[in-house]
């Protein structure tokens, strides 16, 4: 994942806090090996190389989180996409900064792109791809997906007390912190990420935020953003931030992408698909900079 | 230059090469995952085929902690292959199996029950070290063919009574050292073989770390203590010793083909004192014959240098490792470039030094003077990880009475010097290692 993960656990027992934190950041490391785009010898890895030939079995961990990816897709209207990885590679951002493509290039690449291009058997738990150059790529959950588990596993120890990010653009609350009801998580302001725009309380929620300003390139004064429309496989314009809270961290962190693709009246229409999350949008404004944030459903979120 | 062995090669990973490969020093499902990643087409024909005419293996799982639950995600990726039962005493871990193996796996909290039930072939065993035996045993003699964790096992005494019970039961017996089943382990030695580093007089390794490695207890519940810091204790562990450095004098024996003549070393509980009663740093040096040492070390306060083995030769220098991208090799600055030549395509700077990075997929296609992959191949690099190859090995043998290629004489080598060297560290003294030692 290439990811930075932190963890803060309150309690009154230091030495098994210490333990506890040690043993649950190894977690990701763990997720790394299975989901990883850049070691060969990853499940990811091995599925991209092998499913355009054959069907291939995945774990049953795996499996699940694949088809949870693509429920997601679903119910964004493609707007999110595990099976991204041919545009994300078009785009240059799979190891580098990226650069613009040729229309052409593009094109092709979304004849790579989709879910639809999967088939899936859930008897056998294997996945075989519709074509040579499909890339599942589950960057935009997998970060995700690792809260959940490390959170998942400090409850199973006892810890009651913990703030756990990835990358700090997710973020997983358990309980919450010794001396008050819920952890207060502050948002950037998208033209200046020293400046804060909001405060969100979180007890037992994640909260992850996808903006223009964390990964972009720039050509002749424009700029372009990592997150790719992958329905017209362009990077996604209109919003400077999408904050997403929900239950689990591993849909906050593919609804987040969702949302700030979508716009607002995409992610209105998630919201009464799916109503199981709340959201903040920055909308960029007719001359640039940012509008007035809009909530989308119930949102502990204090402006200023 | 052998060219015998490059014609093998070729043969083995250009279609039709499957057969040869039984006869050959590669494991088989390392051939076939290195043919998938030069030729992933051929290799899914070829799968296809070999899943298709799969018979069911029914396997059970004795240990279902941290490990057993990583070799079992790695067999249940294998056609054919069902996880029917598992053994273990310790609820969240039987829970977290189970979401591995299925619904419709049996749970036993007594694993000689579970040996009971005819219908099992096979079964794996990632227990606390002190268990690995008499489980290993009972399995064998119920006709289970065992796939066991390293180290093999607590005692030589019982190391090779794994041995004989394997010999004169006729069932299968695989230790779990992974890199045996390594692509890039097999790439290395045969490097090593061609003679590109020279004459190999010294090996270094080590397996550093920066934490405890005590595992948080939940509640801080005293009772589970020992269960689940079995490391940490001298009646279930042999500490950092067979816990990291059995894996790393494994691949010095392997690449050797030699076992060690003596050992001394000095080892501590500095850092830690917690409790424990094993080593929290050790540090060792073996002798084999022809004067070649292993200077291994296992630390618990820095990180630096992670894991990794470093062959030492007079024209070169080998690193492996398990840690993907890491193995790389250098030329001395004595030695002709020519050697080094044809790898020139992986070359990067290592601090004020060049040296090449070693990949099994790409290097394999380089030393045989063709063209990279370049970018068409997404990884030019094998796409299985050594657990699974070693686990899809041992489900094939399981298939075909074939034996294990890591087998417990293996394990048994490794058992030896393990004990030797704690032995030499409590003892502060040098300990000889005799050929009666190995000898079952
Ligand atoms: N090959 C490798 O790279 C590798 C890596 C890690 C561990 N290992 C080996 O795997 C083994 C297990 O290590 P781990 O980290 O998974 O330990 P662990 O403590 O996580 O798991 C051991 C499991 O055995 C269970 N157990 C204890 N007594 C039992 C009994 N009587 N019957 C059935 N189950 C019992 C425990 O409840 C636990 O679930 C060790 O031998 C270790 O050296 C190998």
């Amino acid at each position: 994942m290439g990811t930075e993960f932190e963890v803060l656990l309150v309690g009154p027992d230091r030495g098994f806090l210490e333990d506890a934190a040690a043993q649950v950041l190894e977690e990701p490391v763990r997720l790394e090996e299975q989901l990883s785009h850049y070691r060969p010898d990853s499940d990811i890895s091995d599925l991209n190389l092998r499913a355009p030939h054959e069907s291939v079995r995945l774990e049953p961990l795996l499996y699940d989180l694949l088809t949870r990816a693509m429920r997601l897709a679903a119910a964004s209207e493609g707007a999110f996409d595990p099976a991204c990885g041919a545009l994300i590679r078009c785009w240059g951002f799979f190891r580098g900064r990226g650069r613009l493509p040729e229309a052409d290039a593009v094109r092709e690449a979304l004849l790579h792109t989709g879910c639809g291009l999967l088939t899936l058997d859930p008897v056998h738990r294997s996945v075989r791809f519709g074509r040579e150059g499909v890339q599942v790529h589950l960057g935009a959950v997998g970060k995700g997906y690792a809260l959940d588990c490390m959170a998942d596993q400090l409850r199973a120890l006892g810890v009651q007390s913990a703030l756990l990010h990835g990358g700090t653009s997710s973020v997983y609350a358990l309980g919450g912190p010794a001396d008050g009801e819920s952890w207060e998580v502050g948002l950037c302001h998208p033209d200046d990420r020293e400046r804060r725009l909001g405060v969100v309380q979180l007890r037992d929620r994640a909260l992850s935020t996808s903006g223009d300003y964390e990964q972009f390139f720039e050509v002749e004064g424009r700029r372009y953003s990592h997150i790719l429309d992958p329905r017209t496989g362009y990077p996604a314009g209109g919003v400077r931030s999408a904050t997403v809270v929900a239950a689990s961290a591993a849909d906050t962190d593919a609804l987040s992408t969702a949302a700030f693709v979508l716009g607002v009246e995409g992610t209105r229409r998630l919201h009464t698909r799916a109503p199981g999350f709340a959201a903040v949008l920055i909308p960029e404004a007719p001359g640039g900079g940012c509008d007035i944030a809009v909530r989308i459903g119930d949102i502990a979120l204090e402006l200023g | 230059m052998n060219d015998e062995q490059n014609v093998s090669r070729r043969d083995l990973l250009r279609g039709g090469g499957m057969a040869a490969a039984l006869s050959l020093t590669l494991p088989p499902s390392v051939a076939r995952a290195m043919l998938a990643a030069q030729d992933p087409k051929a290799a899914a024909e070829e799968a296809a085929k070999a899943a298709r005419n799969a018979t069911p293996v029914r396997l059970a799982w004795i240990g279902s902690g941290v490990q057993g639950q990583n070799d079992m995600k790695q067999l249940v990726k294998l056609p054919g292959v069902e996880i029917v039962a598992i053994a273990d005493i310790y609820e969240p871990h039987i829970e977290a199996a189970r979401k591995i193996a299925g619904p419709n796996c049996e749970v036993f909290r007594d694993y000689r029950k579970l040996l009971e039930r005819k219908d099992i072939q096979a079964v794996g065993i990632a227990t606390p070290l002190y268990l690995h035996a008499p489980i290993a045993i009972d399995a064998m003699n119920a006709r289970k063919a065992v796939y066991c964790e390293k180290m093999m096992a607590y005692t030589v005494d019982q190391a090779k009574d794994m041995v004989r019970t394997a010999e004169r039961t006729g069932a299968l017996l695989q230790v779990g050292h992974q890199r045996r089943y390594s692509p890039d382990y097999h790439h290395a030695l045969d490097l090593v073989k061609k003679g590109y580093f020279g004459e190999l007089t010294h090996v270094r390794a080590q397996w550093n770390r920066n934490g405890s490695w005590r595992r948080a207890v939940p509640g801080n519940d005293p009772k589970l203590e020992r269960l689940l810091n079995w490391r940490l204790y001298r009646s279930y562990s042999r500490g950092l010793m067979a816990e990291l450095g059995s894996h790393q004098i494994d691949v010095t024996n392997w690449f050797t083909g030699l076992h060690p003549t003596a050992v001394v070393g000095i080892g501590g509980i500095d850092h830690y004192k917690d409790g424990r009663e094993v080593f929290d740093n050790v540090q060792v040096v073996f002798e084999y014959p022809g004067g070649l040492k292993l200077c291994y070390q296992s630390i618990q306060t820095n990180a630096y240098d992670d894991f990794s083995e470093q062959f030492m030769g007079t024209k070169g220098t080998l690193i492996v490792s398990e840690a993907s991208g890491r193995s790389m090799m250098f030329r001395e600055s004595s030695a002709e470039d020519f050697e080094f030549a044809k790898f020139s395509q992986n070359k990067q700077k290592v601090g004020r030094r060049t040296g090449i990075l070693l990949d099994a997929g790409a290097t394999t296609r380089q030393d045989k003077r063709e063209r990279t992959a370049g970018t068409a191949l997404a990884n030019s690099g094998v796409s299985k990880n050594n657990w699974a190859l070693a686990l899809e090995d041992w489900v094939d043998c399981v298939r075909t009475g074939r034996k294990p290629f890591c087998d417990g004489r293996i394990g048994l080598a490794d058992t030896v010097c393990v004990i030797a060297a704690n032995e030499a560290m409590e003892r502060g003294s040098r300990v000889r290692l005799t050929d009666e030692m190995f000898k079952v």
